[in-house]
């Protein structure tokens, strides 16, 4: 059986990929990407707890993570689309219109 | 001259006025006491009719004819308060009901209010501080204020009708000058009948606004207007340290009623026993409030000036009314020392103090007489000489009394008050007479330069420089105005002290009663008693050389020749005074005024004897005495004016004939040769005298100095360091939100950046507080 | 009749200036001129309506009050509590004293003065509405028995006042604007932080408070015995208080908003800060600082003296160096109401009666001086004081009601100033003996000022038919006051010397207050600090 302290610590080091890209890539999308794999790093920790304690909430606070992550990426692919329409290009570095 | 039946006819308002007194007599069966407050209320009643019926009937011919601009109702209110004014010296003098030396009506509380003091550890409210109430208070002295002011403040009034109405440079303006000479006069009189110090001084503050206002009458002027601010002003640091006394005063006797302070001035609150130390400040604190206002050294600087006014203002706020203001304070500060009677011993230096401040005013004002040009600034370095000698004679009393000598020191205090009605009368006459001449030279100089004009091609002179007030554009006017040099001659004799007239018969008293002082008690009274000497002859000079510059000798400019004495209103104010001038000090001292006035606890006025009173004035006991007494005679009547005619003197012009009332005068100040003193006019000490001893220039330059390079700086300091530390803050604010701002750098990776920090952080923290 | 006059004339000025500002949302469109002068015409109205009750209340007509009687603590017309917010325990609670209805009678004669000396001034439809609301804001703070009431009302002055300088005001209007307003919140919350640490320590009462378990009723916490126990939190309590205060009267060092404030704002706005605003500052002291605490007032007496006495004599001397007619009058007005902490702290009931018949007097004569000022201002367009002479010729009334206005700020006799200022020294000396030296020469350097303004724009023009005249003129002819300024300051001039001449019309209930005052609260607290003047 794989311990679900193993799962969790996979959680924990795709949760700092995801972070540490998520505050240094400039591209948008791959900003988003990050988001993403943070999203699911969490998703993995919900496994690793329902699979060690048996317990089917783990799994349905699994669905609806999911869920709302695909609500999401939708919602910021959208701005995105926005960003670029302005800005004619996605990279994060040129979109500091909010700056001082 | 066909005028003077029109005169009387305008008078007819006056009528009701006059009717006022008798019909509360007769008719209401009033006591002349209770009809004192009239005298204040119905003046106060017409000043601000006077001033609004002015403004809005501006321009109107009836109302500058027939009611000349507010005058007659001035004057019908003054005779009102004339008329009673009358009617309680009649009752007390001559009345055999009231004989009482005061009497008050019954005050009625205006402020009241507790105090608290501490007996030993506890705090609990007094009994013994009064409230302070609004009364009437009478004794001699008020009867004899009174008397000076309301018939003074009458005769200026009915002066002024022709003098003020007759200058175009009025016209229109008059309400003005009538307004503010009623508030004066409500001044005065308020003054004079207050029963408590705090409401004389209320009083007192409305004469010095009215000073300033009439002071400042021709306001466009610049030096007018500076002479207001200055007359003010000065006044003002008198006045605030009288206000001091006053507090000083309340504290040490919980009341300032005069019924209860001079009852028993050596006891104080809740029977307290009134240490001469405190009492001695408090006394000092009054009396240099007397000082300003009566322009006495060191604040003496403002009176010269003060001839800015018209001259009806000088005539009765400078000479006669209100500097006498300062007299009637120290004079209420007698009971204080009385120690025959409840006085409180150790008050020495404050008698000295008074004495030593009249002896050196007296001497230098008529140092500084000396070698005036202006007609009105001679007489006011005479008033300023001649108060002082009032002082100097009240200081001689307050030492008498407080060394239990009271006998000379209600003597010399009485004397000291006769003189100051023989100096108000002369002195208000001589002003009036001086505004005569100046009218009357200045309509001449009018006439000519409008001839002038007529029959000349040419631009004619500079008409622009002739001063109608410079005596040295004036001589042999006894030929063209006699009323006035009568006038004149009778009031220089009486300020000088010619035997018989007025002033000789307090004059001498003070003198004498000076030296007796200095003599037999205090030798400290050495300096006045001298310079108060010195001073009779001085004056003797001055005033000799002010009446012969005017009147006598060779006309020194060609103006003499047109002036006519024509102005209506203007003689008969003159003629009264002059009577009473030569009569009246005689008939008085004959009553025994001196004494009447010296003892508020045994007044009465009985008959002395013309020998007594003549034995006392030429041949008293003392040898010393004795000879003060003539030398003081010798240097007034003799040295004085034989020198003044030496260098001014002389005939009138052939053709011309002054009135056998002056003409001997002038035939006589002929007969001594004469002398040329140009050098000695243009001598240094001279130069010092013309800028006033350098004392006005001393604290001009010390405010200039100190007081406005300061006020300027304490602006800087306000709008620079107080004011900065809060535009300091601004400032910082601004740029410290500018610092703060930069972490908003408006990039999306930044923020994630901060949020994640945050986050962690949070968790790190709750982590760590949970274990 | 009415049976809380108090609320009444509290709130009705306050609900009609708002409704009168939202009207003509509501109304057809109309002119701009029958707009402006249907809301001043309702406006005024309301106005004179207030000044009226509270005229029939001090005759004692309305329930017949002896305005001399009433005990200390106690307070008459006083209302039926309503509980406004109970949970935590704010009350709608009004009455009046002797302390405070003089300011409540001097708001309502000010407000209707004011509004008829910019009768014709051309404001817009929102200036009047917007004195109504001062009005009522104004006269809430004077009659409010709650803490959180009053510093509702406090707070509530500011406004009408901001806008009143930021729209109808001079060139650097905004600037005075922000900084009045921002420097007297800033004082005000700290006072607000104080009240709070109040709030936290009243024992509770029946019926409210029902979440927290304290309330803001004023008459309670001044009869609860020893507020706040611990005596460093009283103390710091107390100089909360009195910063906020301070600010407000205003004292030197916190009185640099005063003048860019009065010299920007119109001559309405000058005259209500002046007159009034200023003496809330005074007013809240004494009812809130030292009657709660008066042994931290006993304690700070040195402090009050040498804020008395900065103010005193530190404003007369910047006085003499301004060189515009408006701030002169402003730091005046700074240089009078130093007197006020200088009577306080003589702990006579004399002096506190005389700090209190200043603060009357103060505010009929400052109005006097503004609105002169302003007139200055309107008719001949410069405040510089040096820029004219002469300007008695073309306009004598203006002249002479300087003259009257001048004469009665440096304390003239038988004009209201002068009762207060002999009633403050002689207590001052009383306790603090020669001391009083200080404020006596003060007095000089007030004529000073006075005279030398005088003397340099209406006297001195050296020409007998006309004055100098200032350039921004630019050949316009000169004329007097207009009818309504001329009534307005009149009616200023008749009170100042009514109530010189017969000071006892509110005098008695002052100095009855006073000694009430003195006896039941101070005295214990002179006993248990030991205190020696």
């Amino acid at each position: 059986m794989i311990e679900a302290s193993w799962i969790a610590g996979l959680g924990v080091i795709l949760f700092s990929i995801g972070l540490l890209g998520a505050f240094t890539r400039k591209n948008a999308i791959v900003v988003l990407m990050c988001i993403e794999v943070m999203l699911n790093a969490a998703n993995l920790n919900f496994v690793a707890g329902a699979s060690h304690y048996s317990d089917v909430d783990g799994w349905v606070f699994t669905a609806i993570a999911i869920a709302i992550a695909a609500a999401e990426v939708a919602i910021g692919l959208a701005i995105l689309l926005s960003l670029y329409s302005t800005q004619e290009t996605i990279s994060l570095e040129e979109a500091n219109l909010l700056r001082n | 001259m066909g005028d003077s039946k029109n005169e009387w006819e305008l008078l007819v308002p006056l009528v009701p006025f006059l009717l006022v007194a008798p019909s509360l007599k007769f008719l209401a069966g009033w006591e002349s006491v209770e009809a004192a407050f009239l005298i204040v209320v119905v003046p106060l009643l017409t000043f601000p009719a006077i001033l609004v019926v002015g403004q809005i009937y501006n321009g109107n011919e009836t109302w500058k004819q027939r009611y000349k601009e507010g005058g007659i109702f001035g004057l019908g209110a003054l005779s009102l308060s004339l008329s009673i004014a009358i009617w309680i010296i009649y009752d007390y003098v001559v009345g055999s009901a009231h004989f009482e030396a005061h009497s008050v009506v019954d005050p009625f509380s205006w402020l009241t209010f507790d105090v608290i003091e501490q007996t030993g550890t506890q705090w609990e409210v007094s009994t013994g501080f009064a409230d302070i109430g609004v009364g009437v208070w009478i004794d001699s002295v008020t009867l004899m204020l009174l008397f000076v002011a309301t018939f003074l403040c009458f005769l200026i009034c009915w002066f002024s009708l022709g003098y003020m109405n007759t200058d175009k440079i009025n016209e229109d303006s008059n309400h003005r000058f009538y307004g503010e000479f009623v508030l004066f006069a409500i001044g005065m009189f308020g003054m004079v009948l207050a029963d408590n110090f705090l409401w004389l001084f209320i009083f007192w503050e409305i004469m010095g606004l009215c000073s300033y206002l009439l002071i400042g009458f021709y306001y466009w002027k610049d030096s007018a207007a500076y002479a207001a601010k200055k007359a003010f002003l000065t006044t003002r640091v008198g006045d605030v340290f009288l206000v001091v006394g006053l507090l000083m005063l309340y504290d040490i006797y919980g009341s300032l009623d005069f019924a209860v302070l001079f009852d028993n001035p050596s006891t104080g609150v809740g029977g307290a026993v009134v240490e001469s130390g405190e009492l001695n400040w408090a006394l000092i604190m009054l009396f240099i409030g007397a000082v300003g206002k009566s322009a006495q050294f060191p604040l003496h600087v403002w009176l010269p000036d003060a001839m800015e006014g018209p001259t009806p203002v000088s005539a009765l706020i400078h000479a006669a009314t209100m500097v006498n203001a300062g007299l009637y304070l120290v004079v209420r500060m007698v009971p204080f020392v009385d120690v025959h009677v409840n006085g409180v011993a150790g008050l020495e230096e404050f008698a000295l103090t008074v004495a030593w401040i009249g002896g050196i005013t007296a001497f230098m004002a008529a140092a500084i007489a000396f070698v005036q040009n202006d007609i009105k600034k001679v007489l006011a370095y005479s008033t300023m000489s001649q108060l002082a000698y009032i002082f100097t004679g009240l200081g001689a009393g307050l030492l008498f009394l407080n060394i239990d000598e009271h006998h000379a020191g209600y003597f010399v205090i009485g004397a000291s008050m006769f003189h100051l009605f023989n100096h108000a009368m002369a002195k208000g006459m001589l002003f009036m007479a001086s505004g005569s001449v100046i009218h009357e030279v200045h309509h001449a100089h009018d006439h000519v330069r409008e001839l002038s004009e007529k029959y000349s091609t040419n631009e004619g002179d500079d008409h622009g420089d002739f001063d109608p007030q410079d005596m040295r554009n004036m001589g042999g006017l006894a030929a063209r105005m006699p009323v006035t040099a009568t006038a004149m001659m009778l009031g220089s004799m009486s300020i000088i002290g010619i035997p018989l007239i007025g002033g000789f018969w307090s004059k001498e008293g003070i003198i004498a009663e000076t030296w007796a002082a200095c003599l037999h008690e205090e030798p400290l009274m050495l300096v006045p008693a001298v310079l108060v000497l010195a001073t009779a002859g001085m004056t003797g000079f001055y005033m000799t050389r002010m009446w012969l510059m005017t009147f006598a000798g060779p006309p020194k400019s060609e103006v003499v020749g047109h002036v006519h004495e024509t102005t209506p209103w203007i003689k008969e104010p003159l003629i009264i005074l002059s009577v009473i001038t030569a009569l009246g000090g005689f008939a008085l001292a004959l009553l025994g005024a001196s004494d009447y006035l010296g003892d508020p606890h045994h007044a009465e006025l009985s008959y002395h004897g013309l020998l007594d009173t003549l034995e006392h004035a030429f041949l008293p006991e003392d040898s010393y005495l004795r000879l003060v007494g003539w030398t003081t005679m010798l240097l007034a009547m003799v040295i004085g004016p034989v020198i003044a005619s030496r260098i001014h003197g002389g005939r009138l012009i052939d053709g011309v004939e002054a009135s056998p009332l002056v003409s001997w005068l002038v035939d006589l100040s002929s007969r001594f040769g004469s002398q040329d003193v140009s050098e000695l006019a243009d001598s240094q000490l001279a130069e010092a005298l013309q800028r006033r001893l350098y004392f006005d220039d001393l604290y001009e330059v010390a405010l200039a100095k100190t007081a406005i390079p300061f006020a300027a700086f304490s602006a800087w300091f306000d709008a620079n360091v107080i004011d900065g530390v809060i535009k300091q803050i601004e400032s910082n604010s601004a740029t410290g939100s500018v610092q703060i701002r930069r972490i908003t750098t408006g990039s999306a990776r930044d923020y994630i950046l901060m949020a994640a920090v945050g986050m962690i952080s949070i968790f790190a923290l709750l982590w760590g507080v949970s274990n | 009749m009415i049976d809380d006059p108090l609320s009444v004339i509290t709130l009705v000025p306050l609900f009609m200036g708002l409704a009168l500002i939202v009207l003509p949302r509501f109304l057809p469109k109309s002119s701009a001129e029958g707009l402006m002068r249907v809301s001043r015409n309702i406006s005024m109205g309301i106005a004179l309506a207030v000044a009226a009750i509270t005229t029939l209340l001090f005759l004692g007509e309305w329930g017949s009050i002896d305005w001399t009687d009433i005990t200390q603590g106690g307070y008459v017309l006083q209302n039926e509590a309503v509980n406004l917010i109970p949970s935590i325990g704010v009350t709608w609670k009004v009455g009046a004293d002797a302390l405070s209805f003089p300011m409540i009678w001097l708001t309502a004669i000010l407000i209707p003065i004011s509004m008829l000396v910019e009768w014709d001034a051309k404001r817009g439809h929102l200036f009047f509405p917007l004195l109504l609301i001062m009005e009522g804001a104004l006269l809430g703070v004077f009659v409010a028995l709650d803490l959180f009431v009053f510093y509702v009302f406090w707070e509530m002055t500011l406004i009408p006042m901001f806008l009143l300088i930021l729209l109808w005001g001079g060139e650097d209007r905004r600037y005075a604007a922000m900084k009045f307003f921002i420097y007297t919140f800033a004082a005000s919350v700290i006072m607000l932080i104080g009240n709070l640490v109040m709030y936290f320590h009243t024992d509770p009462i029946s019926g409210l408070g029902s979440l927290t378990g304290h309330h803001f009723d004023l008459v309670a916490m001044t009869a609860q015995e020893n507020l706040i126990p611990s005596e460093g939190l009283r103390h710091l309590v107390w100089l909360m208080l009195l910063i906020g205060f301070a600010t407000k009267m205003p004292s030197v060092p916190v009185h640099t908003w005063l003048p860019d404030a009065h010299v920007q704002a119109p001559t309405a706005g000058s005259m209500l800060l002046a007159g009034v605003m200023l003496k809330m500052g005074a007013y809240g002291f004494l009812r809130v600082a030292v009657t709660i605490f008066p042994e931290s007032t006993i304690e700070f007496i040195p402090l009050l003296i040498t804020l008395g006495m900065a103010s005193l004599v530190y404003g007369a001397w910047v006085c003499m160096g301004q060189t515009n007619l408006k701030r002169m009058v402003a730091y005046s007005s700074v240089s009078h109401m130093g007197l006020i902490f200088l009577g306080i702290a003589t702990m006579q009931p004399l002096g506190i009666a005389g700090a209190l018949f200043m603060m009357f007097a103060h505010g009929i004569i400052s109005p006097l001086l503004f609105a002169v000022a302003g007139a200055f201002k309107h008719h001949y367009h410069t405040l510089e004081i040096g820029s004219m002479r002469g300007i008695a010729h073309h306009s004598p009334w203006l002249a002479a009601h300087m003259m009257l206005g001048w004469m009665a700020s440096l304390g003239l006799p038988l004009l209201a100033g002068f009762v207060a200022e002999v009633a403050i020294l002689i207590a001052f000396w009383m306790t603090y003996g020669w001391l009083v030296l200080l404020p006596a020469l003060t007095l000089i350097i007030t004529a000073v000022y006075y005279l030398s303004s005088m003397q340099r724009t209406i006297f001195e023009s050296n020409d007998p038919d006309k004055g100098i005249l200032p350039d921004t003129m630019h050949d316009e002819e000169p004329r007097d006051i207009t009818w309504h300024e001329n009534a307005g300051m009149l009616l200023l001039g008749a009170m100042t010397a009514l109530f010189g001449i017969m000071p006892f019309i509110f005098w008695d209930m002052m100095s009855d207050w006073s000694s009430g005052f003195t006896v039941e609260t101070l005295i214990d607290a002179m006993h248990s600090q030991e205190w020696k003047p």
